[in-house]
């Protein structure tokens, strides 16, 4: 089979064309120009059970949870109860917002949810007490990337599904490279505030307004405690711990907490089913041109160039790290991991890499993606709410970037860092 | 060229109604069946965990059920342009020839999606005659979601195509306007 399939994909991604339509226009061209019409067939069978699987289910559901958390006001909580923490220190506001990414990554597991739901709170709260709009959009945008690192996470899953990993493995591994780019954002943010002599947020809190404030928290934060204790300890499947942590999230937003009203839930369910749709039919068509590479041996010529680059396992991890940091820049994390995913796994998984390491690097790496320009999401959704130019949001972020990169530098070269929970907890 | 024009919005204007009436009933529809989703699978631990009775259906609908939110939603975001795209290149591109590219798109997205629309409703008719295994449940009522997806992305990808021809015609209009 020719490889013309990929010339027409990259032609109309780079035309713009949506990247669900590529994925499927890329093979259907090739089968035409080949005469293989006959396989279209396979191209439906494969799209069809591409989106028919009991794993991939745990993205609407953890979307839907997500929604249930946003919608029903858990965010004020979240950021109060950060506020007692740490909200006395200098920049405490910048070091507010970056602990509330971190409580809300476990909560939503998107960074496009945490900029929007963190943003619109805190951005103006920051710009009030002296901050600029841009280096409080940028604090926003570069921390809402841990979203996805932090467990639950929808890129983990999907790069599971299409990688077949284990969910818990991967949610354990992301672990330690989220709390370490909050580490090193938190420092970061604490330098640049004593540079700039950014204020304090608020006086240093007593133990008993922190204990009243974990109070109005504690039920939303212990969804993570829930999900992965859940599927860890082995009571649920990862898509069940997702339904269950959706179905908690509606019992204490609308029993206990009383933050939301039954006649949003409609639209809640409508949103969370357009958000997953528009992913599992871009998982579907991910799967097909999966398939296409493999069967057109795309996958083995390109494995045995990259490969003929050098022997060096170290120096290919380094290229490879710079390749996705240049393909996040122009692609969403999500699409990225499902087209380069099937392509660069099975290489590194042959150098001897652990499949779970190199699933942990890639995710984290594309997340990061999610924050730069041209192409960031995050930083898109930052820009709209903050009302700064991107650009700016962009320039301000660099520091914060420089923290990301090398996060991902320690996370590609110190396997322990990804590899020891999953190994305790025996994933690996 | 106005008597064109106008022909193309007339047939527009009834398309356009038709798909947001098709699209927004569907994407309604999805949330109804999320909800539904939830409850299997919620009534599967349930039932395993408190019941100690493993219900076997519960995941094969479930499954079905997302695929069917899938391809209820095609449509919507379709039209809403809620598909990812890497729009920075297109939009570098001169005014006109990036209303080309569009309409290159746009057609290229009804050749492929008609072409996998009539596979699908061989797709269908496979499941005519068998069974869903957990449930008595012919696989066509899970497997009509395909054509019904392709169908209407077809259907919008006419709207939008014919609302993409109108522009081009727009700016001839008004430059033959100048020009008089």
């Amino acid at each position: 089979m020719s490889l013309s399939y990929f010339w027409v994909f990259i032609l109309l991604l780079t035309a713009g064309a949506p990247v669900i339509f590529a994925l499927l226009i890329g093979p259907g061209v090739s089968l035409i120009l080949d005469g293989k019409e006959v396989f279209f067939s396979a191209l439906l069978n494969r799209l069809y059970s591409g989106m028919n699987s009991f794993p991939l289910m745990a993205v609407p559901f953890f979307i839907l949870a997500g929604e249930l958390m946003n919608q029903g006001g858990i965010t004020q909580s979240i950021v109060r109860f950060s506020q007692t923490l740490i909200g006395h220190y200098r920049g405490g506001l910048a070091q507010v917002n970056i602990l509330s990414s971190v409580l809300f990554a476990g909560l939503s597991g998107s960074a496009v949810a945490d900029t929007s739901a963190l943003g619109k709170m805190l951005i103006p709260a920051m710009e009030q007490n002296g901050y600029s709009r841009r280096f409080a959009a940028a604090v926003t945008a570069a921390s809402s990337v841990i979203g996805p690192i932090i467990p639950p996470s929808g890129i983990m899953i999907l790069y599971a599904f299409i990688m077949n990993v284990s969910v818990a493995g991967m949610f354990l591994a992301g672990i330690v490279p989220g709390i370490l780019i909050c580490v090193g954002l938190m420092l970061m943010t604490s330098r640049i505030a004593k540079k700039r002599n950014y204020p304090v947020a608020n006086a240093k809190a007593t133990w008993h307004q922190r204990g009243s404030a974990l109070k109005s928290s504690f039920l939303p934060l212990l969804t993570p405690v829930i999900l992965l204790g859940g599927i860890v300890l082995g009571v649920f499947t990862p898509t069940e711990a997702a339904a269950v942590a959706a179905g908690y999230a509606l019992i204490i937003t609308l029993f206990v907490t009383n933050t939301l009203k039954f006649n949003k839930l409609p639209t809640i369910l409508v949103n969370a089913a357009v958000q997953s749709g528009t992913i599992l039919l871009l998982v579907g068509s991910a799967v097909t041109f999966a398939w296409i590479i493999t069967v057109s041996g795309m996958a083995d010529t390109l494995a045995s160039e990259i490969i003929g680059i050098t022997d060096n396992v170290l120096l290919l991890l380094l290229i490879i790290n710079l390749f996705l940091f240049a393909i996040g820049m122009f692609l969403d994390a999500g699409p990225a991991i499902l087209i380069l995913g099937p392509v660069l796994a099975p290489i590194f998984i042959t150098l001897g890499i652990d499949p779970l390491h190199f699933a942990v690097i890639m995710c984290v790496n594309l997340t990061v993606g999610l924050a730069t320009p041209p192409m960031g999401l995050v930083l898109f959704v930052a820009a709209s709410v903050s009302g700064e130019k991107t650009e700016n949001i962009a320039l301000e972020m660099l520091p914060f970037l420089a923290v990301e990169a090398a996060v991902i530098f320690l996370i590609t070269y110190f396997p322990a860092l990804t590899m020891t929970l999953p190994k305790f907890f025996g994933f690996a | 060229m106005i008597k064109l024009q106008q022909a193309l919005f007339a047939v527009n204007t009834p398309l356009g109604k038709l798909n947001y009436v098709v699209a927004n009933v569907a994407k309604n529809l999805a949330g109804g069946l999320l909800a539904l989703m939830l409850a299997m699978i919620l009534a599967q631990v349930f039932f395993r965990y408190v019941l100690n009775d493993s219900l076997a259906w519960t995941e094969e609908l479930a499954k079905f059920s997302m695929v069917w939110v899938a391809c209820l939603v095609a449509p919507w975001a379709y039209r809403a342009y809620l598909n990812v795209s890497i729009q920075m290149f297109a939009d570098a591109l001169p005014d006109v020839l990036r209303r080309i590219t569009e309409i290159l798109i746009t057609l290229l997205v009804i050749v492929i999606c008609g072409i996998f629309f009539l596979q699908s409703l061989e797709f269908w008719q496979s499941g005519l005659s068998i069974n869903a295994s957990s449930v008595p449940i012919k696989l066509a009522y899970f497997y009509s979601c395909a054509p019904f997806a392709f169908g209407s992305i077809c259907l919008v990808g006419l709207e939008k195509l014919i609302e993409q021809l109108c522009l081009p015609l727009d700016h001839c209009f008004a430059t033959q306007q100048d020009v008089l």
